[in-house]
């Protein structure tokens, strides 16, 4: 998978999550520029590249990240915070997928500033939907600056 | 409890008045009725005193005209003796009689000065006396002379004797006259005597049934105002003891915000003695900014009338508890308020016993969605990639694997139910946490 031109960065500890969400973007024609990470440390390396990504260019995106709220070293909330608390990462849009409908978590991730969120629906064809209506959202009609 | 709840004086005031009011109304008659009683009583012995000093000064004048009908008498015998016989021995006895005859009529003058009739008589009396003191006195004197009878000594001899006959009835008619006296006196210290003895048996008896009606009276007022004290002091223990086995924070405020009452746990929670609270405010007890919170809460409820019921933080012991608390007011029977009433129920246990709970539905929906997912999705993948390597019997069990994961997750989504039904309404303002719980430690 290409480094290069990164327009999705998927953080999902969860392998079967991750193969159906890429499942999803397949069948929205979205999959080709998608990186999953597993972790939180790992999200933060990729997005600041620094650590194992240390070489990447933050310019080459990601367009928009699909954050997991419960993941493993750091969590999804923590990561949510460095990517607004950053100038440089700040209008990055960030979407929680994630299967907690709990308020607080809700509450606390508008707080700082989660662009949507989205609870994973359990039924595969509203997965779909879901995953397909956010690609195309932040991907082809959501503008950024610069 | 030192300056005490005041309900229940107005009770025992209501009661102990009127008894009050008999008592005292019964002392005022006593102290008026008793120095008028003695007042009689003291007359009364006066008289008795006077009457039979009266009587005994009658009997004194009777034994006075005794004694000089007596000397009178000894005097003659002796004179008569000394002329018959000529001794010498006759003399004494007689000079001895003649002498004391003055002194006696003294006493008798001084003794009837006060009775004009006896005084009368008595001068009367005296000059007779006189004259046969003096034919007495002659016929000795001459006998002594010339120791013969003569014919001048009979005939004083003879007239002597008839004056002394003369004296004899004047004195007996004194006498008759002291007699009468003494009948009449002794008469009337007897009924004196009656009446005073009458008057003081009336006397005692009063003042013993007014201080036994008073005594009774006093007794019963003592008893019905101790009765009344007690059963005052008895219903104030008694809410007292029931408000202290309370786990509740409970207390009882007046309309000006001074606590009357407050229990034990109010006590422990807050580290104040009762005697250190009651008839305090609000500001002698919390900081400022507390009591004026407290203060304007207790006037909104004075001014609405309705209760308030909210959830409030409360720093105890370096933790923090949270309390469900109501504040009401209590009122008399004509509804107007007259004090107000707090009680605070300690729900930290619960709002723990909650927390966890949710805590627990939460990870058991949130990691139970994520299997039903892959398995949801991937039968799903199956169905759709690999349908032609299954037959219709194969397809049709997927079909249910599918349904049931549907249905499963429908459970999942109602677990949720009873402890958030949906994480939206709770989302229309983060306003909705400082309306619920108050955030200010040390509220009450």
């Amino acid at each position: 998978m290409s480094i290069e031109a990164v327009e999705i960065l998927l953080v999902e500890d969860n392998p079967s999550d991750v193969e159906l969400t890429m499942r999803a973007l397949k069948k929205a024609h979205l999959a080709n520029q998608v990186h999953v990470v597993h972790d939180g440390a790992e999200a933060l390396d990729f997005i600041f590249a620094e650590g194992a990504y240390a070489g990447r260019r933050m310019d080459d995106g990601p367009k928009v990240i699909f954050l997991d709220l419960k993941l493993p070293k750091v969590d999804g909330l923590e990561v949510l915070r460095r990517i607004k608390a950053d100038v440089r990462t700040r209008s990055l849009p960030v979407v929680m997928l994630t299967s907690s409908a709990e308020a607080p978590d809700i509450q606390e991730s508008y707080k700082l500033g989660v662009n949507s969120y989205i609870v994973k629906p359990v039924e595969f064809d509203r997965f779909v939907e879901a995953v397909s209506h956010l690609g195309l959202y932040w991907l082809l009609l959501n503008k950024v600056p610069g | 409890m030192s300056e005490g709840p005041s309900f229940g004086k107005g009770g025992i005031r209501g009661l102990s008045v009127p008894t009050s009011g008999k008592i005292l109304l019964g002392f005022g008659f006593a102290l008026l009725i008793l120095p008028a009683i003695s007042g009689i009583a003291i007359k009364r012995i006066d008289d008795l005193v006077e009457t039979v000093g009266s009587v005994s000064h009658t009997r004194r004048v009777l034994g006075s005209l005794q004694g000089l009908l007596v000397l009178l008498n000894e005097a003659e015998t002796n004179q008569r003796g000394y002329l018959l016989t000529g001794e010498d021995s006759f003399l004494e006895p007689y000079f001895a009689a003649e002498k004391e005859i003055d002194p006696e009529l003294t006493e008798l003058r001084s003794l009837t000065s006060d009775n004009p009739d006896q005084h009368r008589r008595l001068a009367v009396l005296l000059p007779l006396i006189q004259v046969k003191r003096e034919i007495m006195a002659d016929l000795v004197a001459g006998w002594r002379l010339n120791p013969a009878m003569s014919e001048n000594t009979s005939e004083k001899l003879h007239v002597g004797k008839e004056l002394m006959d003369t004296i004899w009835s004047r004195v007996e008619e004194m006498e008759r006259g002291e007699q009468v006296l003494l009948a009449e006196r002794q008469a009337l210290s007897i009924d004196d005597a009656r009446r005073s003895r009458l008057t003081l048996v009336a006397t005692v008896v009063l003042a013993v049934g007014i201080v036994l009606i008073g005594s009774v009276a006093l007794y019963g007022d003592v008893k019905a105002r101790q009765r009344a004290e007690l059963a005052a002091l008895t219903s104030g223990q008694r809410l007292q003891s029931v408000l202290d086995n309370s786990p509740a924070i409970i207390y009882l405020k007046d309309l000006e915000g001074r606590y009357i009452l407050v229990n034990r746990r109010f006590e422990e929670v807050f580290g104040y003695d009762r005697s250190e609270v009651t008839g305090h405010s609000d500001y002698d007890l919390w900081p400022l900014e507390n009591a004026a919170a407290f203060t304007a809460d207790d006037q909104h409820l004075i001014q609405g009338g309705a209760s308030l019921e909210f959830e409030e933080s409360l720093q105890v012991k370096n933790s923090l508890h949270t309390y469900i608390s109501v504040k009401f007011l209590l009122r008399a029977p004509d509804q107007t308020p007259y004090a107000l009433c707090g009680i605070s129920t300690d729900i930290t246990e619960r709002k723990r016993a909650e927390r966890e709970l949710e805590a627990l539905s939460y990870s058991v929906s949130h990691d139970l969605r994520a299997p039903l997912r892959a398995i949801h999705g991937f039968s799903r993948v199956l169905l759709e990639e690999k349908a032609e390597n299954l037959d219709a019997e194969g397809r049709r069990l997927l079909g249910v694997i599918l349904i049931n994961t549907r249905n499963m997750a429908a459970l999942i989504d109602d677990l949720r139910v009873p402890f958030s039904s949906s994480p939206f309404p709770e989302m229309e303002g983060p306003q909705d946490e400082h309306r619920g719980g108050r955030d200010s430690a040390g509220r009450r």
